[in-house]
């Protein structure tokens, strides 16, 4: 076996290897996707938001995007709760986002009536492999929220790396050609006639 | 024995001369029990049918001329702009759609024969030679994974690109969306629906009377009172939107201009079946084999590295990297 052979497919396996958790949650995901119907029960059930807290507290929201981050870090903070987040508002409430993949977590704030809410979901394993799923993008938390997105780059990579040595793989096995060639050109023609007309 | 040359070439007028009827002697030496024996009863049967029974209608009536539309050799194929309201743009999809369906198909079809005849080998290797068995469950592993990773190429480079994007969405897009929809059309439309009907047999029923079925989506909170009711026509290239003005009886068509990170974002976001059309299900049903494909890759992957020696302790290595970071990120993120 010549050096270059080796070299992919010691990356075609050792890629693979690593990445084996990220390949099977994207693909059990992808099912409940596929067929939301039959895991309608599985998501965003009406009572599935549980409280943790409640407390009187009266605060000026500041009506900028930035300045209302810096005012919720302060308030979570306060309260004791870490993590990433986002954040809105509108003329009644402030919501408070806490984007975990097992527990989220949301504070409410009402303007109005004074009053703060923390709130915990109970989640599925469905909802916990959709959050995994669709988790993306760098500059939302610490350094373990980019870690993900790094990986998700990693497997955008990985599958390119698995395309490129899979195709040298194949070609270098002689027998298998024609039916190789079979193969991607049924793919191909495939993927490209419902493309054109879905 | 019965000799070759008591069959006749020439087609045996005894069952139009009997309008279907049994003839008075039925001898098990004639020249119909001999058809019959020799050619499984398909001449003489078909004989019977098309003469004597109601298909004779459907085959030997006048034919009516097709009603064509526009002639074959005026329709144009526009892939980047199609409008299936155009001159012969249903028939085109329609033709596409069954391409699809059937090389979809035919792979299939092709994959279940080499898979007979490899299970006739295999078969053969287990009974002849014990020592051989894992050499050829080995094979059968190894070519199963290396095919359907070729068949499913495509999709695959569309999903690590798409993903790409979705990481790095302001690189592509600049903070704004992907691609900008424009107003191509404003039609006249007026409709009747059923009382209490659902927002999805609405948007279906529009789509239907605008010539425009295929995959979509409606908001599920909409309702035909409001001011504005919007069907969204996902389709590959040039998705649409279409808004329905009940009050003012008229429909806006928006088009999305197609981009290349768009496409692949659309694509990406593709699932389900059930959609109106053959497209849109065998898109869902190809995202399933996709998922089996993963897992199977997985699975057969394992399997492969535990015969290779010399990879076992950096393959070992890299498995747990990946499943304790997938842990540490599972319980802190």
């Amino acid at each position: 076996m010549n050096n270059t052979n080796l070299i992919f497919r010691r990356v075609h396996l050792y890629l693979g290897m690593s990445l084996i958790p990220w390949v099977l949650i994207y693909a059990l995901s992808t099912f409940t996707f596929n067929h939301r119907d039959w895991f309608r029960g599985q998501f965003n059930q009406p009572d599935s938001w549980a409280q943790l807290w409640k407390k009187e507290y009266k605060a000026d929201v500041p009506r900028q995007q930035p300045k209302l981050k810096e005012w919720a870090r302060r308030l979570l903070d306060e309260n004791g709760i870490t993590g990433a987040f986002n954040v809105r508002q509108n003329r009644q409430s402030v919501l408070i986002n806490l984007i975990q993949f097992r527990n989220p977590i949301r504070v409410t704030y009402q303007k109005n009536a004074g009053q703060l809410r923390a709130e915990q979901k109970r989640t599925t394993l469905a909802e916990v492999m959709a959050r995994m799923h669709v988790r993306h993008g760098y500059g939302r938390g610490g350094v373990l929220y980019n870690g993900w997105a790094f990986v998700v780059d990693l497997v955008c990579f990985a599958i390119l790396a698995w395309t490129i040595t899979g195709l040298y793989l194949w070609w270098k096995i002689s027998a298998t050609r024609k039916a190789g060639w079979v193969a991607i050109l049924s793919g191909l023609a495939t993927f490209l006639a419902l493309v054109f007309t879905i | 024995m019965i000799s070759v040359r008591a069959m006749s070439a020439v087609l045996n007028p005894a069952v139009s001369i009997i309008r279907g009827l049994l003839p008075p002697e039925f001898n098990w030496r004639t020249r119909r029990e001999i058809r019959l024996t020799s050619t499984f009863g398909l001449p003489t049967n078909f004989n019977a049918f098309s003469l004597n029974s109601a298909f004779k209608i459907i085959l030997f009536s006048p034919k009516e001329p097709r009603r064509v539309a526009k002639p074959p050799n005026q329709c144009k194929l526009n892939f980047f702009n199609p409008n299936r309201s155009e001159p012969c743009g249903l028939q085109v999809t329609i033709a596409f759609q069954s391409l699809a369906a059937s090389v979809f198909w035919a792979f299939f079809g092709w994959l279940g024969g080499l898979g007979a005849y490899g299970a006739r080998s295999f078969a053969i290797v287990m009974a002849a030679d014990s020592t051989m068995k894992k050499t050829a469950w080995s094979k059968l592993i190894r070519r199963t994974h290396m095919y359907l990773a070729l068949f499913l190429t495509p999709w695959m480079v569309v999903y690590a690109l798409s993903s790409f994007i979705f990481n790095h969405h302001a690189l592509f897009s600049g903070g704004k969306p992907l691609a900008q929809f424009e107003k191509v059309e404003e039609l006249p439309y007026e409709a009747v629906f059923s009382d209490g009907i659902e927002p999805r047999e609405a948007g279906l029923q529009i789509l239907r009377d605008l010539n425009r079925e295929g995959a979509f989506w409606v908001g599920q909170n909409q309702k035909l009172t409001a001011e504005r009711f919007t069907v969204n026509r996902n389709r590959a290239i040039g998705p649409e939107r279409i808004h329905y003005y009940p009050q003012e009886n008229k429909v806006i068509i928006e088009r999305q201009k197609t981009t290349t990170a768009s496409l692949l974002v659309g694509l990406h976001l593709k699932h389900g079946t059930g959609h109106p059309g053959i497209a849109a299900n065998l898109w869902g049903i190809v995202l399933d084999l996709v998922i089996v494909g993963m897992l199977f890759w997985v699975l057969s992957g394992v399997w492969m590295w535990l015969g290779i020696k010399p990879a076992r302790f950096w393959g070992g290595v890299s498995a747990l990297v990946g499943i304790g970071l997938f842990l540490l990120f599972m319980f802190t993120v």
